[in-house]
């Protein structure tokens, strides 16, 4: 079963004008022949369904829409992720067909107006990442971002001469050409740093010294801005954290999961990777966070990862995965002072959500 | 010619195994170990050990020695090289931290997958395949392309080779028919069903297969496949 991939949203958006406001849309992979009588049955069995249609599609699938007018869901103040979700269930009772899970963020909203779109869109992004009604009812209803608005990628020249200055230190040669070369393949100079050794090897001019040069400077970097984190409580100066947690996981191509354990001043005793996962996601242990606290003598943890797609908005399974070393911590009496995840250019703090519980 | 000194004597040896354990994980690297690699950039020939280390003594940490006054460092013996290369590391730090916002083209629907596709464009080119490479978030990772020649098991290995070496999660398979009209032949289901098996155990889903050609364009999945 498929709903969000919204092939038809152009032709939609382009009927609207005629008819009354939808407040759900989308196009569901179901075999008409076989579905669409119990998807409608199916739909408007739901409590509070008013106006809803439900369609075979010209292509191939349903298309399921909720009309505002006389729909029972809106009068209900039914949040708009309950709504999506009642549907999911219900198409999915009539229907087990496989498919590709419904993308998180991507529109699955219908409106009018851009603005009200992209509301609706921010939505139920937050609304596929909760899944408590505890955590539902705190979350913030926009897109949190902790970062200042990340900058435009610094002008390529700046980044080409530092470069050049980092491989003047081993080349015997002008790496002007070089550094070019691999500021336009991953973007700026940070990227570069940070570039796995494989891919900077298929740079042109680029030779074990000068990977090494690049790969010495990125290790020492994120050391001395650990070390900026050490004198004071971490969580004091949440934007030194954050820049910190920027330099060490932002730009990684696969999830890595790290545990900055604190003392009892809630200063940093360790900062380590836990584990590296796939591209979109990380086995956590709880057990085995909490043993490792015990092993440090941490009486406080803040749990970290990276979300290599940029998006640092919090899956379901993020949510689940903190209430649960939340909880094992809370056995020993360790507390989870927050959980970050890095995006691209975006930082999310359970904390500063209200995501903690 | 010169003899090369033994890869286990002097400091090439010495410096060649240290390149070698950065390259195979930092975090295996002591801070004096971190800071004799970078004096290694500036000074040459020379065992460089003892000055990392005496720094570390005199100014903390591997990070206070970093960080360090410049005429300070030059005293205790460093180069204008070897500090240039410290001073890259604080430079390096600050642009690290910093938010980049790297952007990425979003196929999350019909008009910007049609925008991409660019069909006139695409029409006008040789036939041939390509896929789109995306991530859990419909963002375009890469776009990599074959010959209309290329058998299907090397297409689908070739590319799920692509498709991990780009972290994709996703992937939407283009065939270009050029000038003709589009049409989903019998090998195309051939090849979409051959790409499906291949990325199903390595979790690289098939989204559809597109046909593209004459300004115009059919979607296997649309076409109820």
């Amino acid at each position: 079963m498929k709903i969000g991939w919204p092939w038809r949203r152009a032709a939609v958006a382009h009927e609207a004008a005629t008819e009354p406001e939808a407040v759900f849309d989308a196009s569901i992979d179901v075999d008409p022949a076989l579905g669409v009588d119990r998807v409608r049955a199916a739909v408007a069995a739901l409590p509070g369904a008013g106006w809803v249609s439900v369609e075979p599609h010209e292509g191939a699938g349903v298309e399921v829409r909720v009309f505002e007018s006389g729909s029972g869901f809106e009068a209900a103040g039914a949040a708009w992720d309950r709504v999506k979700r009642e549907i999911e269930a219900a198409v999915r009772s009539v229907s087990d067909l496989g498919g590709w899970d419904p993308p998180a963020p991507v529109r699955m909203g219908f409106a009018e107006s851009a603005a009200q779109f992209e509301a609706l869109a921010q939505l139920s992004a937050l609304a596929a990442a909760s899944s408590t009604p505890a955590v539902r009812a705190k979350r913030a209803p926009a897109l949190p971002v902790t970062m200042p608005q990340a900058m435009p990628i610094a002008a390529a020249d700046d980044d080409v001469f530092r470069l050049t200055r980092l491989l003047a230190l081993v080349l015997p040669v002008d790496g002007r050409e070089a550094a070019g070369a691999a500021v336009r393949r991953f973007g700026s100079f940070a990227a570069v740093l940070a570039a796995p050794e494989a891919e900077l090897r298929r740079v042109p001019g680029f030779g074990v010294h000068c990977i090494a040069a690049v790969k010495l400077v990125h290790a020492a970097a994120i050391r001395h801005a650990r070390a900026g984190l050490a004198g004071r409580p971490v969580l004091d100066d949440p934007k030194r954290l954050m820049e910190y947690l920027s330099a060490a996981l932002a730009r990684e191509r696969i999830e890595q999961f790290r545990i900055l354990f604190l003392d009892a001043n809630g200063m940093l005793k360790a900062d380590e990777v836990q584990a590296q996962g796939t591209v979109n996601h990380t086995p956590v242990y709880p057990r085995e966070v909490v043993r490792r606290a015990l092993a440090l003598e941490a009486t406080s943890l803040i749990l970290v990862h990276n979300h290599p797609s940029g998006d640092p908005a919090p899956s379901r399974d993020d949510i689940e995965m903190t209430r649960q070393v939340q909880q094992a911590a809370a056995v020993l009496q360790i507390g989870l002072r927050d959980h970050v995840i890095i995006g691209n250019g975006r930082c999310l703090s359970f904390r500063e959500q209200g995501l903690l519980g | 010619m010169d003899a090369k000194p033994f890869s286990s004597t002097g400091p090439y040896g010495h410096r060649s195994r240290m390149r070698g354990r950065l390259l195979a994980g930092e975090s295996a690297l002591a801070d004096y170990e971190i800071l004799e690699m970078l004096l290694f950039l500036g000074i040459e020939r020379k065992d460089t050990k003892p000055l990392a280390k005496g720094l570390i003594n005199q100014f903390g940490s591997l990070s206070g020695a970093i960080g360090a006054e410049r005429g300070a460092l030059a005293t205790a013996g460093l180069t204008a090289k070897a500090i240039e290369a410290l001073d890259l590391v604080v430079e390096a730090a600050t642009y690290l931290a910093r938010p980049e916002l790297i952007k990425r083209k979003v196929l999350a629907d019909l008009a910007s997958l049609e925008r991409h596709l660019d069909l006139d464009e695409r029409s006008a080119a040789a036939p041939g395949f390509s896929a789109l490479l995306l991530n859990n978030r419909n963002q375009l990772l890469g776009e990599p392309d074959w010959p209309a020649e290329i058998a299907p098991g090397e297409l689908a290995r070739e590319l799920m080779r692509q498709a991990l070496d780009q972290h994709a999660t996703a992937t939407i398979l283009v065939r270009n028919a050029g000038g003709v009209s589009p049409k989903i032949a019998a090998a195309d289901r051939v090849l979409h069903t051959e790409v499906q098996r291949a990325g199903s155990p390595l979790s690289v889903v098939v989204h559809d297969m597109i046909v593209v050609g004459k300004g115009d364009w059919v979607s296997l999945k649309q076409r109820g496949h």
